[in-house]
């Protein structure tokens, strides 16, 4: 299978610190691979890499075909890499409805009113939001809301999906609910997948590869299974004490 | 899909670029006249001008002004900005409007009201008050009362900025005095800073009250050999030079206390948090907090009560000066907003360029505006420029340059609360930058922008100083009509112009309210 993103020696210095060191890594097309780490591990900051909303101090990134970074260099902007990110804080624009959340990237992409229009239907019927395309995002629950999110990523069948813990915070009913969603939209999507969590029980539930970061070092890249027998990681030790996953 | 006019990448530098190049015509090219004309001037001339005791007495006594009445500012606005920003007073809300309210004024006007009030013929007045008003210690006093609100509403807001959690935190741990001195009061410096460095520069500027009330300033010299008796430019621009170097400080001081941290200093609480509660000094404190806010209206009703019969003559010496005021600070305004956007936007996202700008637009905002009068004169008199020279647009780009740094701080503060993520956001959507500001920036932070444009537009509407220098004959402002008539004119009738610029501003201020909260609504 060809890489979907392919990272080159990445590192990203912040006053002195390096943020992220020396960082390769490929994910193929249609796999969804999940970041793990504790908190200033340097995973959101390999996101942010990726969409060109960071740039690297050394290294390269490609997505698909394209050198979208180089050399402490972004040579294709966040606006024409064709990925979509979902935040963690969701970023929904709150004057649009949900509707314009999903349509604006689109219209910037130039897709037609028509195809437009059949694309968010289906995709807000994929996500059970059909109803809603009319609100605003503060009329929705919270639920909703991280549909609406992962749903306008979608909708503009990126060349990958940059998804930046949008679970965090939730109840284990709605995150477990919520995570079996996006397994299936990525599934039915065939959609390349870049997860960031802190969480294994995450990781697990969305299947796929996982990749390690401590302090900026990529420390493992495998399997789930291949993880907890790396007994020198302080992430797979907290992964074999807790029975769940 | 038709092909861009310009790479989308290049959208933010270009606009940058142009919003950059429209604040250096207004406020750099002036300046940079100013200093090619020193260069070309007799040094000797210069040497001999700067040399003079006079001058430099004057130089002092002008800093003394500034210096006491910052301080003064600060001893009422500091109480007064923690009392009706947090405290527990009763209708502090209402108090606050009315003691910002004058600081859309300009203060000659209320030097006028008080002199209504204190003056030898005012309504309190003896020679005793007399003698006290026109003194240095009256005119401080006078500028401190009407300087005052840039402190408390800096303050004020400040201090609902500061995260709630943080508050409640503090309030657990230690109790509403020591929250209120130990943790509200420091978070609150960048905005006590910057509140002290406005009024320093707006009292540096002033040129109506000294000159109303008799006290000899730096200002006046210059203003005097521009536009009075003793017209002589090249002494003026001689003159101008330690004003340039008091700026320079001024500037490099508002980089040092507040720089980029202001703008997120100056931010609106997301959830409210109940206000501090003062327990049995509740009542003691909601009386002196009234009396502090409304004080500085006493002069605005003596100016209602003085003028009397002067209404019915009033349509005889307003002439067209109430539409000059409104068309000038209409144009200033709206060209403000148009740079503050993308310059705004840069500042409070740290993009390239920025920053520079905007220590241009503030440099031009601390420079007193009798130098910047000056440096008009110079960039602008030219037979190239004639038919903006010898028009109201002058005005217009006089107030631009003196009044950017207000629109441009503003959008800056507005751009700095929204998390960035929302534009990260459109942009991985594919968004270019000007569909980014157009579709989501704009109308996400449109009353923010409403409130830059209209904080602007009053600042402009109550100024003086820069465009006393420099309006063309039949085209003067209504704050120059009644400055020019203050001396001679019939008090009634100088009282009644003077409350019609108190409803203009009203006006103003009210019109852009109410379309601002119906945009809320």
């Amino acid at each position: 299978m060809s890489a979907a993103i392919k990272i080159r020696g990445v590192t990203v210095r912040r006053r002195e610190a390096e943020v992220l060191a020396d960082v390769s890594l490929e994910v193929a097309a249609g796999e969804v691979l999940s970041v793990l780490g504790h908190s200033g591990s340097g995973k959101t900051t390999l996101l942010r890499v990726i969409a060109g909303l960071t740039r690297p101090d050394r290294g390269s990134v490609r997505v698909g075909d394209r050198m979208v970074s180089l050399d402490g260099a972004i040579a294709v902007p966040p606006e024409d890499r064709g990925v979509a990110v979902v935040f963690q804080d969701l970023a929904l624009w709150p004057h649009l409805t949900v509707n314009g959340n999903l349509a604006f990237g689109l219209e910037a992409r130039g897709v037609g009113r028509e195809e437009r229009e059949a694309r968010i239907a289906a995709m807000l019927g994929m996500v059970g939001l059909s109803g809603r395309a009319g609100r605003h995002p503060a009329e929705l629950s919270g639920g909703e809301r991280q549909r609406v999110a992962i749903a306008r990523a979608l909708v503009l069948r990126p060349a990958a999906v940059l998804l930046d813990e949008p679970l965090a915070n939730l109840d284990l009913g709605l995150k477990r609910e919520l995570l079996a969603l996006f397994r299936e939209l990525l599934g039915e999507e065939g959609a390349t997948a870049v997860h960031v969590t802190h969480d294994p029980g995450d990781a697990a539930a969305l299947g796929g590869r996982v990749a390690v970061l401590e302090r900026g070092r990529l420390v493992h890249v495998g399997s789930l299974e291949e993880l907890r027998t790396r007994k020198d990681l302080a992430l797979a030790r907290e992964l074999n004490r807790d029975r769940s996953v | 899909m038709g092909r861009a006019l310009v790479p989308r990448r290049l959208e933010q530098p270009l606009l940058l670029g142009a919003a950059g190049a429209l604040l250096t015509m207004v406020a750099l090219v002036p300046l940079l006249a100013l200093a090619g004309e020193a260069f070309a001037a007799n040094l000797a001339g210069v040497a001999r001008t700067l040399g003079a005791a006079r001058t430099w007495e004057l130089f002092g006594s002008s800093l003394a002004l500034a210096a006491s009445v910052t301080v003064l500012a600060l001893l009422v606005g500091l109480p007064l900005g923690l009392l009706l920003g947090r405290a527990d007073v009763s209708g502090r809300n209402t108090a606050l409007w009315l003691h910002a309210f004058p600081l859309f004024l300009p203060p000659f006007l209320l030097a006028l009201g008080w002199f209504h009030v204190f003056g030898r013929t005012g309504v309190l007045g003896n020679a005793g008050t007399a003698a006290a008003l026109f003194s240095p210690i009256g005119a401080a006093i006078v500028l401190a009362l009407a300087l005052a609100p840039v402190v408390t509403l800096l303050v004020a807001v400040a201090l609902q900025a500061v995260d709630p959690s943080l508050e409640e935190a503090a309030l657990i741990a230690g109790g509403p005095w020591r929250t209120a001195t130990r943790i509200l009061l420091p978070l609150s410096r960048p905005a006590v800073a910057l509140g002290a460095l406005v009024v320093f520069s707006l009292v540096f500027s002033e040129l109506g009250v000294p000159m109303f009330l008799r006290v000899g300033v730096y200002p006046a010299m210059v203003f005097a050999r521009l536009g009075g008796v003793d017209y002589a430019p090249g002494e003026a621009v001689a003159l101008s030079l330690p004003l340039v170097a008091v700026s320079t400080v001024l500037l490099l001081a508002e980089r040092r206390a507040a720089g980029r941290r202001s703008f997120a200093a100056l931010g609106l609480r997301t959830r409210e948090v109940p206000a501090l509660a003062l327990g049995r000094w509740r009542g003691a404190a909601t009386g002196a907090a009234w009396a502090l806010a409304v004080l500085p209206l006493a002069p605005v009703a003596a100016l209602a009560w003085r003028a009397g019969t002067g209404f019915r003559e009033l349509p005889r010496w307003l002439g067209a000066s109430p539409v000059n005021s409104l068309v000038s600070t209409l144009a200033a305004a709206t060209f403000t907003l148009l740079v503050a956007v993308p310059v705004g936007h840069a500042a409070a996202r740290g993009l390239r360029g920025g920053a520079g700008l905007d220590a241009l637009a503030v440099l031009a905002f601390l420079t007193p505006a009798s130098v910047l009068g000056a440096g008009l004169i110079g960039a602008w008199n030219r037979p190239a420029t004639e038919a903006v020279y010898a028009s109201l647009a002058v005005v217009a780009v006089a107030l631009a340059a003196r009044y950017a740094a207000i629109g441009l701080r503003t959008a800056a503060v507005v751009f700095a609360q929204s998390p960035p993520h929302l534009e990260e956001a459109a942009a991985v959507s594919g968004a270019g930058f000007l569909r980014r500001l157009g579709r989501i920036l704009i109308p996400i932070h449109a009353r923010g922008l409403g409130a830059a444009w209209l904080l602007t537009a009053l600042f402009c509407l109550r100024d003086l100083e820069a465009a006393v220098l420099i309006y063309p004959a039949g085209s003067e402002p209504l704050t120059v009509r009644i400055f020019t008539l203050e001396a001679n004119g019939p008090p009634a009738v100088v009282a009644a112009l003077a409350c019609s610029q108190v409803a203009l501003s009203a006006g103003v201020l009210a019109l852009g309210a109410l379309a601002l909260l119906r945009r809320r609504a």
